[in-house]
């Protein structure tokens, strides 16, 4: 029985004792964040969210874009041009980075050179194409280190040289690949840059308390010295979960306080329950849509993709799927964006008898209808209700068809050998109507997987990007419209982030329009 | 002795850890071939933005732009060395690998434990009403093994975890008992199918002569099961419990997803997703040695406890 006996006490132990329990810990001054594992904490190499939750702390560029979606300066105190090509950058004075060094032009110089130098393999280092010079950095062994288009005038001062005109350079500079690096992360002889990339020195209102501990967590603290803006109260433990249903567990189980990223199967019960623990961004910033392959001879029409987008019932699907955390689309540019113009499609819309009449003006579809999906990003669900509405409303027979995974989805995108028009969903890297529009229609961009062309389109973006803001606004809407007409794409709905914050351990919770929490913030 | 052995002990054994060897490489290339002919890029990870001379530069500088041949070859030749080579995230295999390998043998050790103290239980208490009980453990034990792995651990994650908080229903921070629920899970997982060979046993030993001779003789039934039955009876499912722990391995996989534990099974899992196709092969070669290793060292332990064992597996004729 000697067996028994020790099972026993040791579920007796959990029973009566203080640490099995989750909940039972003695409160302590960490706000706990679920997030998943980062790929990387390098500036120019984090893209998604569960890097950037944790650089949005560690790291404050040049310019910040608030809750409203609003430009803000943030380590500049000006960034100012003249004809949208050379921009004058002023730094705020008396700035440190984390180690004490100070943060100077060559701050942001350097560490735009180092991202952008091919060799480097940094992912964020096409954002640096705009500047004059990036192409002598690219390929194997480039001789040259240093982009000509930036120039060092003072400590406080540098400017930037652009290829093209570009009016949301203040917005672009808010994202992660214009962060500043310290001195030392350029003497650090080491090529991999291992000590950074393992506790990275910024220069925000957060530093690192220690090192990434990988699968665990990161722990982050308040830096006493930042000058920037308000500086931020509660230490932070980044919890890394694996997946979206553990971390769920562990918010129900209160191991964290604060979860950004539900499962997608909890989406709609939480949104029904009523919780008061529910936090979710302002206005949407992120939009699904379908990709349409104009490479395909039967959706060259666009009266025929007009159809399919008409034949789609996106009240319905939105309601019955995602409840209030997706508004069905009416344009390309969600609305968390400036210079937007709602009811930009004219064709999203549920018109089943109008959809079926310009089908038929069209000559109707050739054969079934192919719809594709990735099966692992959970678009089954919403996938599967869109080949339903079509095929209801429209009386032809849809195939859904999914691809195993990422890989192989991205594969048949830029090879551009999808059989029909295919779902995504976008999410921003800088919030301006630019970035909903020519990374994915836009010649030879990375991104433009329906094969969309058209002279018109590129003249007024390049338009656009040449005149000052606000009056840009109305070229990217024009811009827009000639990508509504060809029907590149069909846009389906704008999703808004929804998290959970436990109010008994953090208070002023507030989800940003990347789905981030303004950490700074918490209290 | 006019009869040929077919061979000693030691020699046996020298034969099945060689064949064990033999196993693991050809694992190894199986599964860095097939991984490899996978559609898919493992320059996937870099997302999807990345412009295409950024991937190609990814691919030339981890080798993997070369032939699937070449590839092997220098990944044969750099395993001839002790290298494991690296994982698309640029860290070396070999350290990743001893990263996750402590938890999972935590793991794995909490499982065995338990799954050891669940059969002592049945085998101790069956010393009144064995027959009784054992049908009882047998339909709890079908009833345990029916239910799937994914169900059982989600379930009692919610119910003992979440709901009743008895046990950190996640694991955070790498504190050990963060292992007690999934380790009580997966113990009592495999309990269920030991449990049906160790209640076989104990039924067979009780329909037995000696046994019955004993019972003739009035032997009470507690002492006819402690000196007779359980003996014999406890031999299988011993060398059962070992070779298990193979079976245990890869139930983590399952666990440790659930319970958010960063061992090796998450990374079996999440190298096959990302095509990281270094840290998949060195992940099966591992689980192929340790299935070797745990398999010899069951048939040791059954010679060791039966020499009756020992003249079947040397394959000696009487």
């Amino acid at each position: 029985m000697a067996h028994a006996a020790l099972l026993v006490a040791l579920v007796l132990a959990c029973l009566g004792g203080s640490g099995c329990g989750g909940g039972e810990e003695e409160r302590t001054s960490s706000v706990r964040l679920a997030i998943g594992e980062p790929l990387s904490l390098m500036p120019g190499e984090t893209e998604k969210s569960n890097g950037l939750a944790v650089l949005s702390g560690l790291f404050s560029g040049l310019t910040t874009v608030d809750e409203r979606g609003m430009t803000q300066l943030s380590a500049a105190s000006a960034i100012t041009s003249r004809d949208q090509v050379h921009w004058t950058i002023t730094l705020k004075e008396g700035m440190t980075f984390h180690d004490g060094s100070p943060v100077t032009a060559d701050s942001f110089i350097g560490a735009w050179n180092w991202v952008a130098y091919g060799p480097n393999l940094q992912s964020n280092g096409a954002f640096l194409a705009r500047v004059v010079g990036y192409p002598a950095l690219q390929g194997r062994k480039p001789k040259v280190r240093a982009l000509r288009g930036l120039r060092r005038i003072d400590e406080q001062r540098f400017t930037v040289q652009l290829v093209r005109p570009f009016s949301q350079f203040p917005t672009l500079a808010s994202y992660s690949a214009f962060f500043p690096m310290p001195a030392a992360f350029f003497a650090d002889k080491d090529p991999k840059k291992s000590r950074f990339r393992e506790a990275p020195v910024g220069n925000g209102p957060y530093r690192m308390d220690g090192a990434w501990r990988h699968q665990r967590g990161i722990a982050v603290k308040p830096f006493e010295r930042y000058s920037i803006g308000a500086r931020a109260v509660r230490p932070i433990e980044f919890v890394i979960y694996q997946s979206p249903a553990a971390a769920f567990a562990g918010y129900r189980s209160k191991q964290v306080d604060l979860l950004l990223q539900l499962p997608a199967e909890q989406l709609l019960s939480v949104e029904k329950s009523r919780r008061t623990d529910t936090i979710r961004s302002g206005r949407p910033a992120s939009i699904s849509y379908l990709t349409v392959p104009l490479y395909d001879s039967r959706f060259k029409d666009p009266r025929i993709v007009r159809g399919l987008s008409m034949a789609i019932d996106r009240a319905t699907i939105v309601r019955t799927l995602f409840g209030s955390t997706a508004t069905p689309a009416t344009s390309l540019i969600a609305p968390a964006s400036p210079g937007r113009v709602p009811n930009a499609c004219s064709a999203c819309k549920f018109d089943r008898k109008g959809a079926r009449a310009l089908i038929a003006q069209a000559g109707g579809i050739d054969g079934d209808l192919n719809l594709w999906y990735n099966a692992v990003l959970g678009q089954e669900p919403w996938m599967k209700s869109v080949a339903a509405s079509i095929q209801q409303a429209l009386g032809i027979t849809v195939n859904l068809l999914a691809k195993p995974g990422i890989p192989e989805y991205l594969k048949a995108a830029t090879g551009m050998t999808f059989s029909g028009p295919f779902g995504l969903t976008w999410a921003p890297d800088y919030l301006a109507p630019d970035d909903y529009l020519r990374p994915i229609y836009g010649r030879a961009q990375p991104s433009n997987w329906s094969g969309f062309a058209d002279q018109h389109f590129e003249a007024l973006i390049d338009k656009a990007d040449s005149t000052p803001v606000p009056a840009s606004y109305r070229l990217y809407q024009q811009a827009e419209r000639a990508v509504l007409d060809r029907m590149a794409s069909i846009p389906l709905w704008y999703l808004t982030n929804v998290g959970l914050a436990n109010k008994y351990a953090v208070s002023n919770a507030k989800i940003d329009w990347r789905g981030l929490v303004v950490l700074a913030d918490l209290r | 002795m006019i009869w040929r052995t077919q061979g000693t002990v030691p020699s046996y054994f020298a034969r099945r850890i060689v064949r064990g060897l033999a196993t693991t490489l050809l694992a190894m290339t199986l599964v860095f071939t097939l991984a490899r002919l996978l559609p898919g890029d493992p320059s996937a990870v870099l997302g999807t933005g990345t412009p295409q001379s950024v991937r190609d530069a990814f691919l030339h500088e981890r080798g993997l732009d070369r032939s699937l041949g070449a590839q092997l070859v220098s990944y044969m030749g750099g395993l001839a060395r002790g290298e494991l080579g690296e994982s698309t995230s640029g860290r070396p295999v070999a350290a990743l690998v001893a990263e996750r390998i402590p938890t999972t043998v935590q793991l794995v050790a909490v499982s065995i434990a338990v799954e050891v103290a669940l059969l002592g239980i049945m085998a101790f208490g069956m010393s009144a009403h064995p027959r009784l009980r054992a049908n009882l453990v047998r339909s709890w034990g079908v009833l345990l093994a029916a239910i799937p792995l994914f169900v059982l651990a989600a379930g009692a994650q919610d119910l003992l975890g979440i709901r009743a908080g008895l046990f950190p229903a996640t694991s955070t921070s790498g504190d050990p008992r963060e292992l007690l629920l999934p380790g009580l899970i997966l113990g009592a997982w495999s309990a269920a199918f030991a449990g049906q060979v160790l209640i076989r046993g104990i039924v067979n030993e009780l329909d037995s002569e000696h046994v019955r001779a004993a019972r003739a003789k009035g032997l009470p039934t507690r002492l006819i099961m402690r000196f007779h039955v359980l003996p014999n009876a406890v031999a299988p499912a011993t060398s059962f419990v070992a070779a298990d722990v193979a079976a245990i391995f890869t139930g983590t996989v399952v666990v440790e997803s659930i319970f958010n534990i960063p061992g090796f099974g998450l990374l079996v899992f999440s190298s096959l997703q990302n095509r990281d196709v270094a840290v998949t092969t060195a992940a099966v070669g591992l689980s192929a040695l340790l299935f070797s290793v745990t398999t010899i060292a069951a048939d040791a332990f059954a010679m060791a406890l039966n020499p009756m064992v020992r003249s079947t597996l040397l394959g000696r004729r009487r």
